[in-house]
């Protein structure tokens, strides 16, 4: 090729940067006792088992999977709003995983998050000029000019700059979500954890919120992690997606990878579970892969893999040996062409490779 | 398979067989006096319900997709309720009736499954002890029959070891495990309709389909009547016969379900089908309409969606700000209408759809 | 179930031993002196002032008083008055500075009289509040609703000393409508006859709260999501009301209950004195005038123990009326 560096190579080459946050083998466990007969019994909630993923600046990580499969919990770990039982979290190279509370203050406004539901998250006794002024004086921002801070907040989020003195409970559900929004952003912080953000608002409005942390995204070049259950939000707003199931990260890779060609049996059922507009215009719906029972309690999760007692591919090993969080594609091609082909991992003995994807890239000897 | 101990005088002719109309709601007006005002929640809504169909109703929180089936059942408050309307179940008038005429059709005739099974639950009663309750109040049957006849039901909706989960409380269950006990609950007098409030929203994506898998196959078996009330279009597309789609206590466009989320014709369904990321899933943008809902305490005049239509300039005049649109079959489809006064509403959304 | 309660126990008398230890430390930290108290003004001197100290066994250091007190509770413990030795048996709660009668004799015999007035006026409160409470709940925004609720807040408004006097006075003592408190001795009839009035006041003032609790857990439960489901099943709603409403609507009101009647039982201090009704509280009240350590010791004990055991009472009903609690 030539000297140029065309933008493409540019954009590899500051992706391959320091990455923004590390998270790597995070456990979170919760004792408790429990009297079984005559007996205390100690037990564990395995909520958080062994996760690790990476993101850079600009980066969007979506977080996916049913209640109980600890992605909340993940998110809190990574926000440091709780401390993890083991693994490290590794925020801009530096390790936060066991940092008291008054270190933790540049963190604090480094990463910020957007909560589900904005009616209990906003302080129904505050006006927002005041809820969102907080977060800048205590961390000492906009000495003196909180006031236009706050108005310009209100404007980047798309509320009346005029409304700064009125309460919470003036605002609809979306507006409410905007307040948050601005709150977060209050700070200029590097990384937004969103749980949940729009579940509890309506369609039309699920929307108009989605376009504004898009649009935040791009222009504030934010790195988000996006906590979701519905698979269409998450798929429209995220590059990369992690799907979890009882504390464990299952299937991670690009968007697409995990939504056109899912290799692990799990994500297989949760795609073709959600049921699907299409239908509507005459397109045969999806075969759709019924899964049998409940998700299995996290105090005392299977053997080996943990979809086994689920799963209609699973044999012995599956009980005997925990599946690696692993490439699925022997790896011949060059350092380039699996960096284009984007990282895909699952966690499965038998996924379901289709051998296309890996064709498409033609092989390169590495450089 | 039911007895019913009290017949009830019918003033017009049962339904019976498949197609047949079970629910037949006209002019319907539900407002709740309030010390702001009165909130019009439901403004002159009408829709059928037939026998071995389901019909959608849908619309965002605020709607009133759930306060008209809740009048079905009689469950508003009478004294903090104005109702005024028909609602015809099974040629019984249910407008202005008695509780008695209520306490008789509910669970006989039409049975409701609420959107959160952890709080419609009972949580000091045993699951079995809940349905055989049902199943008691409109059967001469002793108690150890009706408790039978609540493990047979939670046989049937697939609840492993029914008699022991009979025994059990609602916390002993898991959410799915718990929708499929309300099913039960609600089709133990094998009534004519079953209305289902957003029946899965608070359940995870998996287990939301067995349980619309489940309901749609026991609509099957007792060939009765589901109005499925929801804010998922993805779920009407997959399980619906009919839909009416509301906006602001009224019915805005009806018809078949599927030809109106391949084809809607009001601004409004429209531009909630636009707004889902399904829809434009590698575009940067969604299309989401603009604004938000209004208040029902002090609706808009003219066409309710107005503030919040891309369209209303295409209309002539200012009658989308001062005429309530009355039903109209839509120009150029068949079995469909809407209130909108769009001269040609199919055009000028295709048009709309090709520019974006 | 069976570890809980061995565990709620221990937990118990480790409260029970703090209280003692707490109200040992608080009396002797005061400007208290029982020695003092006792000495008739008349003829005290520095001799005999001595004297009743070491009668009463002031003179030894506060740790081994302490122990000793707390071995009598236990194995029980010789007291040596006047040249004789009396042992007192366990659990002996000493012997009363003013009185010189044994404390076990001077509470126990009182503390009756006190379970039935505080028993008494909880069948009143219950009872009263509790219809009350429903009746305002079901009928909601009516006037009854609104009467029930404003003359129960009237009621509940007043001092309860001042009504308590008034009852004493006028329906008792001046119109003779009721009949005066009359020690059991007099008779099983008399006796209860006599409770009546100190039970109703205290009773009927203590209902007005009853009534609020009730009413607001009424309406909380009404506006239940299972409420609605049992209304939709068809069922009359008598029963909707009585089967599904009202025993989820009693579960918050027990918790107020025993914590009310452990309350009721170690003070009805004040109705006891109005009335004079020869009860615990009265009798507190009068050992706190002369001093007198051990019954006020006695007295703690016995209140710590019955909140204690008011507590464990209330745990234990909760989880037979909500299947959802599960003790451990």
């Amino acid at each position: 090729m030539t000297a140029q560096p065309s933008t493409q190579t540019r954009a590899a080459a500051d992706s391959a940067a320091k990455p923004l946050l590390e998270v790597t083998d995070l456990q979170r466990y919760f004792p408790f006792r429990e009297v079984q007969g005559l007996r205390m019994v100690k037990a564990t909630v395995k909520a958080v088992d062994g996760i690790s993923f990476t993101l850079r600046q600009g980066q969007t990580l979506g977080l996916v999977g049913e209640s109980g499969c600890g992605k909340s919990t993940t998110s809190r770990l990574v926000t440091r709003l709780d401390e993890p039982t083991a693994g490290s979290v590794v925020f801009e190279g530096r390790d936060i995983t066991h940092l008291k509370e008054h270190q933790l203050r540049s963190i604090r406004r480094d990463v910020q998050m957007i909560f589900q539901d904005p009616y209990s998250s906003l302080n129904p006794r505050h006006t927002i000029g005041s809820i969102l002024s907080t977060p800048l004086k205590v961390h000492g921002l906009h000495k003196g000019k909180e006031k236009a801070r706050v108005q310009e907040l209100l404007e980047l989020v798309g509320l009346n700059p005029e409304h700064i003195n009125r309460y919470p409970s003036e605002f609809s559900g979306g507006q409410r979500q905007r307040i948050g929004i601005a709150r977060a952003l209050a700070v200029e912080p590097k990384l937004i954890i969103a749980d949940e953000p729009v579940s509890a608002l309506d369609v039309s409005i699920q929307a108009q919120v989605m376009n504004l942390l898009g649009k935040l995204r791009d222009e504030l070049d934010l790195a988000f992690i996006f906590v979701a259950h519905d698979l269409g939000v998450v798929r429209h707003f995220c590059d990369q997606v992690a799907v979890m199931y009882l504390g464990k990260i299952v299937e991670y890779g690009d968007k697409k990878k995990i939504y056109e060609a899912p290799e692990h049996p799990y994500t297989q059922a949760l795609l073709s579970a959600a049921p699907d507009i299409n239908v509507a215009r005459g397109i045969a719906p999806k075969e759709r892969i019924r899964l049998i029972g409940d998700v299995p309690s996290p105090i005392d999760p299977p053997s080996g893999c943990r979809f086994r007692t689920r799963c209609w591919k699973a044999q012995d090993i599956c009980a005997q040996q925990e599946p690696p969080l692993a490439t699925s594609v022997e790896d011949t091609t060059s350092v380039r062409a699996r960096r284009d082909r984007g990282l895909h991992l699952q966690a499965c003995h038998f996924p379901e490779v289709k051998t296309t994807l890996v064709a498409e890239v033609p092989a390169e000897p590495v450089a | 398979m039911t007895a019913t101990a009290n017949a009830i005088p019918t003033q017009a002719a049962e339904a019976t067989s498949v197609g047949d109309v079970v629910l037949d709601v006209q002019d319907l007006s539900v407002a709740f006096p309030t010390e702001e005002g009165l909130v019009k929640a439901v403004s002159n809504l009408s829709y059928q319900a037939r026998l071995g169909r389901t019909l959608a109703i849908v619309g965002e929180s605020g709607s009133g997709k759930s306060v008209s089936s809740m009048a079905v059942l009689g469950l508003h408050n009478p004294k903090r309720t104005q109702i005024t309307g028909s609602i015809k179940l099974d040629g019984i008038e249910l407008v202005g009736a008695p509780q008695s005429t209520f306490q008789k059709i509910r669970s006989t005739k039409a049975a409701m499954v609420f959107q959160d099974p952890q709080s419609a639950l009972h949580p000091f009663h045993k699951i079995g002890k809940q349905i055989a309750e049902a199943y008691l109040a409109h059967n001469k049957v002793s108690k150890a029959v009706a408790e039978k006849r609540a493990i047979e039901m939670l046989d049937l909706v697939g609840i492993p070891n029914p008699k022991r989960r009979a025994l059990q409380f609602p916390h002993e269950f898991s959410g799915g495990m718990r929708q499929r006990a309300m099913i039960a609950l609600g089709l133990v007098n094998n009534p004519k309709l079953l209305i289902a409030d957003e029946p899965t929203t608070a359940l995870d994506v998996t287990v939301q389909a067995q349980i619309l898998d489940l309901v749609n196959d026991l609509q099957k078996e007792f060939g009765s009547a589901v109005i499925l009330i929801t804010h998922d279009l993805a779920v009407v597309a997959e399980t619906a016969d009919d839909i009416v789609v509301m906006y602001a206590g009224r019915g805005v466009e009806k018809g078949d379900a599927k030809e109106v989320l391949a084809q809607p014709s009001h601004p409004y369904t429209y531009g909630l089908l636009q707004s889902l990321p399904s829809h434009s899933e590698d575009l940067t943008e969604l299309k989401a309409i603009q604004g938000s809902p209004p208040s029902l305490l002090n609706l808009p005049p003219g066409c309710s969606f107005h503030p919040r239509c891309d369209f209303k300039s295409q209309v002539p005049g200012d009658a989308c700000w001062t005429e309530l649109p009355e039903w109209r079959p839509t120009p150029g489809l068949a079995n469909r209408q809407i209130r909108c006064h769009l001269t040609d509403p199919v055009g000028t959304l295709q048009e709309d759809e090709g520019v974006r | 179930m069976l570890t809980y309660i061995l565990r709620r126990v221990a937990l118990a008398l480790s409260v029970i031993l703090a209280t003692l230890v707490s109200t040992f430390l608080l009396f002797f930290a005061g400007p208290s002196d029982p020695a003092q108290a006792m000495c008739p003004e008349t003829r005290c001197n520095p001799a005999r002032l001595e004297q009743i100290t070491k009668s009463l066994g002031l003179d030894k250091p506060l740790s081994q008083q302490f122990l000793e007190y707390f071995k009598g509770l236990f194995v029980g413990r010789d007291f040596t008055y006047a040249g004789d030795t009396v042992h007192c048996g366990a659990p002996c709660l000493g012997y009363s500075f003013s009185t010189r009668q044994s404390v076990n004799t001077e509470l126990f015999t009182r503390f009756p009289n006190t379970v039935v007035l505080a028993l008494m006026a909880a069948v009143v409160f219950v009872t009263v509040g509790v219809t009350l409470g429903i009746i305002a709940a079901i009928r909601r925004g009516t006037p009854a609703d609104r009467g029930i609720i404003g003359s129960s807040q009237t009621f509940g408004a007043i001092p309860y000393y001042v009504l308590a006097l008034l009852v004493a006075l006028y329906p008792v003592v001046l119109w003779n409508i009721l009949p005066q408190y009359a020690p059991i001795s007099a008779g099983v009839g008399p006796y209860f006859l006599g409770m009546l009035a100190p039970a109703l006041i205290l009773g009927l003032y203590t209902s007005t709260s009853y009534t609020r609790y009730t009413r607001n857990s009424m309406l909380e439960t009404l506006s239940m999501d299972y409420i609605r489901t049992a209304r939709s099943k068809g069922i009359p709603e008598r029963t909707v009301l009585v089967k599904h409403g009202f025993r989820a609507a009693m579960s918050p009101i027990v918790t107020i209950l025993g914590l009310d009647i452990a309350a009721l039982l170690t003070g009805t201090l004040i109705t006891e004195q109005i009335f004079g009704v020869d009860g615990i509280g009265r009798r507190t009240l009068a050992a706190f005038r002369a001093q007198d350590l051990p019954v006020i010791m006695g007295s703690v004990l016995i209140g710590a123990a019955v909140v204690v055991i008011m507590n464990l009472v209330v745990d234990i009903a909760y989880s037979f009326i909500d299947p959802r609690v599960r003790l451990q």
